[in-house]
């Protein structure tokens, strides 16, 4: 008898102890249900049908403005991480694959106190001009980076001819989309900040977007 | 007389222990009070900055009420000139958001919810996710920046000697914490953990933050200060996109949140 009561005593103690470290564990979730309480308006069906008239009024509203912000005309929206590149119309995804941006390489001058950052910028822009045929005017940093001499603004090293492709499309600051002649780094971090493309993938984009089209790089 | 002071000291030592024990046993309550009272100090603490609105019984009404502050909030990132993020726990997905324009969308393969955010009253939710949510600080296992320093080289020669690996090919561990002023923290992690590197981070990401939960309150009992609740939102994906994600936002970039 004495027995009994005394397995009875622990198995009430055990359940008690248990149930309390349940309590413990959820406890802030126990004071939070306790807590998130608030004033409700009761609404018959009548009230509620035009609530939720009124509501999906609202709300087609603001789809509208929100779906304003969205280019009628294509655009093109380039991924600098994975370096990757997705041309859409509207909603629509007409053709994505790889590109080429910035290396993030900061390279500094020798002996003078320059230094360049060869990174593509991230942000909206837009196509400001479009070239066929392009010529590269080399800037400094191609020569310093290559070890040479930096000659002077207009000389005939500084030009040159099919690096960039049959088209080049600027989105300011020197900033360009164009080809290359490297298609196997297509897909690495390796320009100085332009997005290269392949040759297929250039043409497309070139025709595809008039000046003006926006470009979205992240 | 010998027995009657070992009795003595017998009962000191039982008094002594009752004491401690009753000490222990304040100190418990004391801890439990305050744990468990930092969600419900964090509500009263939003809802002091909030008005009251109009909150109908009416489980359609909630719902559309949600995607209207969510409209609401995505509306009012429309005119930022930079890249924002927005978490749409109905549809899991991440995205940025520049411009009014969705240019980026990844799959959440895991979200987590606080209890706290999760029993929101509805009239707190829409004022708080009808507008974005201010990142105050964002940290990562990775940097922002992948900037490698490059001396340029003397001579076409010296050129050849100085070839560098493009981050993109090496794969890092991507832990995110963003924090925003109201004090909800978003940890955003690598839904897989391949290497051993991946599996370190991980433990070390989450021990660091139980580490600092335990500081905190620790601080909170020795100090008699309340103890400050953390809401938080934990969210999986693929680690590429992630990577995309916290390197295309800016350091205190807006956050817009919508759930059910």
């Amino acid at each position: 008898m004495e027995k009994k009561t005394n397995i009875r005593k622990w198995v009430v103690l055990a359940t008690t102890m248990v149930l309390l470290l349940l309590v413990l564990v959820k406890i802030q979730t126990i004071m939070i249900s306790l807590t998130a309480q608030e004033d409700v308006v009761k609404v018959d069906k009548e009230t509620e049908a035009a609530l939720l008239t009124d509501m999906q009024n609202q709300l087609a509203v603001l789809d509208k403005k929100l779906s304003a912000n969205i280019p009628k005309n294509n655009y093109l929206v380039v991924n600098s991480t994975v370096n990757e590149f997705y041309l859409y119309k509207g909603t629509n995804l007409i053709k994505s694959d790889i590109c080429s941006t910035g290396s993030y390489i900061l390279l500094k001058g020798n002996d003078s106190k320059k230094q360049w950052m060869f990174k593509t910028p991230k942000g909206e822009f837009r196509i400001l001009n479009k070239t066929k045929d392009p010529v590269w005017k080399k800037p400094d940093w191609a020569f310093v980076e290559d070890g040479l001499p930096v000659p002077s603004p207009n000389h005939s090293s500084r030009f040159e001819y099919g690096v960039l492709g049959d088209y080049s499309l600027s989105i300011g600051d020197g900033y360009l989309i164009h080809g290359t002649l490297y298609q196997r780094f297509l897909g690495l971090p390796v320009t100085h900040g332009c997005i290269r493309l392949d040759d297929a993938n250039l043409e497309l984009v070139y025709k595809s977007l008039p000046i003006g089209s926006k470009v979205f790089i992240f | 007389m010998e027995a009657q002071e070992k009795n003595l000291s017998k009962s000191g030592k039982t008094i002594f222990l009752y004491i401690a024990l009753a000490m222990i046993l304040i100190i418990i309550i004391f801890g439990l009070v305050k744990y468990a009272m930092a969600p419900v100090n964090k509500l009263a603490e939003w809802k002091k900055n909030q008005e009251t609105i109009a909150v109908y019984n009416d489980a359609k009404l909630d719902s559309i009420q949600r995607l209207i502050a969510y409209r609401d909030a995505l509306l009012s990132l429309s005119k930022k000139d930079s890249i924002h993020l927005i978490i749409n726990v109905p549809d899991s997905t991440l995205g940025l958001f520049i411009n009014g324009v969705v240019i980026y969308n990844v799959k959440m393969t895991s979200m987590k919810l606080d209890p706290m955010l999760r029993k929101l009253p509805q009239g707190m939710y829409i004022q708080t996710f009808s507008k974005p949510l201010s990142v105050t600080l964002s940290e990562a296992s990775i940097i922002k920046e992948p900037i490698i320093e490059k001396i340029a080289p003397k001579n076409p020669e010296e050129l050849l000697t100085s070839v560098t690996t493009p981050d993109t090919l090496v794969h890092q561990p991507v832990f995110i914490k963003l924090i925003t002023d109201n004090g909800i923290h978003f940890l955003i992690t690598q839904d897989e953990d391949l290497t051993s590197v991946d599996k370190k981070a991980n433990r070390s990401f989450w021990s660091g933050r139980r580490m600092e939960r335990t500081k905190s309150f620790l601080t909170a009992m020795v100090n008699f200060q309340p103890y400050e609740y953390q809401p938080s939102v934990i969210l999986e994906a693929n680690d590429k996109a992630l990577t995309a994600i916290y390197r295309a936002l800016p350091e205190q970039p807006k956050v817009v949140v919508y759930y059910e």
